[in-house]
């Protein structure tokens, strides 16, 4: 998978949101918020391929967190990200 | 050689080259003082270039069309239109920053494509400098602006006309259009602007921006205060700002991020009555 052209993570006060921009996402009017780990695994991942897998190592890396709990949080938020539209296959 | 006018607007210069129709809602606006932000130069003949399309604004019936493409030699065109439909009004180029411009009045209403043009580059010139040319009506109160935002037809200048009659020592600053900065300060100013819309009134004043508040019609009146990604997202709407230039993404990110840090967002949901001005304006004004 990778992100699709166009989307950003961008900060506000601390938070985290997605947002379309640029050509490529000119319809997309909406904000995908995102907790601190979301944003942090979509760092990590910007302009890279990945898989879930990847992206369940990557929250091992960083949090305490058991392998099972890590990549039921990892398919929750990728199944959101691909119904939103902001990463593809 | 040429006429020049020199313009300050919100505190950016810029000047325009060339025979001007009359345009009081310029007027209170000259001054000479200042470097040019962007300077616009009217041509009496353009020389067809190769250009690639970039988008199509899409506003609908009543509003102005304008279709953007991207010069093969850097820089881009916009080709406008009062409505969709209507004969070419104007075309105007631009250096790929946006600094200078040359524009061609082809049909019909003059200021209305000079007007647009100016609104284009102020927009675009200004965005890495704290600068947002925002859709609102804006009133004075107690030395402050408050800026109602929402979407054509939701009661904007209804509102401000509710605060002019209601609430005593209010005055209109702009109507359509005023200019929103971060200052380098920190802090959040508004400024009146050339272009107010339907209500004219060309103050050429600034003032601290007290809240912004975005209006939706209801059967009811209820004022709630907006968590920061809320302010940011109701900011956004309302600015304009053109979605697909990237380049200027960036911009219009750490003015919207640095204004909803300082300035207060709201959504009033209202009625058009006195209830409604006096609950914004005990609210807003703390």
């Amino acid at each position: 998978m990778k992100i699709k052209d166009g989307f950003i993570l961008r900060s506000i006060c601390g938070e985290y949101i997605v947002v379309g921009e640029g050509l490529a996402q000119v319809n997309f009017n909406k904000m995908l918020s995102m907790n601190e780990s979301a944003a942090y695994l979509w760092k990590e991942i910007t302009g890279k391929e990945f898989t879930r897998e990847d992206l369940v190592q990557l929250l091992l890396d960083q949090y305490e967190v058991s392998k099972e709990q890590a990549a039921a949080d990892v398919d929750k938020l990728v199944d959101t990200w691909l119904t939103e539209g902001v990463v593809e296959q | 050689m040429a006429d020049i006018s020199s313009y300050k607007v919100a505190g950016f210069n810029f000047t325009i080259e060339g025979e001007l129709p009359a345009m009081p809602n310029l007027e209170p606006f000259r001054s000479t003082e200042g470097m040019p932000i962007f300077k616009l130069q009217i041509v009496s003949s353009m020389a067809p270039v190769p250009s690639t399309p970039v988008f199509k604004t899409d506003d609908g019936p009543g509003f102005p069309e304008i279709t953007i493409d991207q010069l093969y030699s850097g820089g881009f065109r916009f080709r406008m239109r009062p409505q969709p439909g209507l004969p070419l009004a104007a075309e105007l180029r631009t250096s790929e920053d946006f600094t200078q411009a040359s524009l061609l009045l082809i049909e019909g209403d003059k200021p209305f494509a000079i007007n647009n043009s100016l609104m284009l580059l102020f927009a675009f010139s200004t965005a890495r400098h704290g600068a947002l040319e925002m859709h609102s009506s804006v009133v004075i109160n107690d030395g402050k602006g408050y800026m109602f935002l929402g979407k054509s037809g939701t009661g904007k200048s209804t509102h401000s006309s509710l605060w002019l009659k209601h609430i005593p020592g209010t005055t209109l600053l702009n109507d359509d259009n005023p200019i929103l900065r971060l200052m380098p300060d920190g802090s959040a100013r508004v400024f009146d602007s050339p272009w107010s819309g339907k209500t004219p009134c060309y103050k050429n004043m600034e003032v601290p921006a007290g809240a912004v508040v975005r209006i939706r019609q209801a059967p009811f009146n209820k004022i709630e205060k907006l968590p920061a990604v809320q302010a940011y997202a109701s900011l956004m709407a309302s600015a304009s700002s053109f979605r697909p230039f990237k380049e200027l993404a960036d911009g219009w990110h750490q003015t919207l991020s640095g204004l909803v840090a300082v300035l207060p967002c709201y959504v009033l949901d209202c009625l058009p009555d006195q209830a409604a001005a006096e609950l914004c304006h005990k609210t807003v004004h703390g």
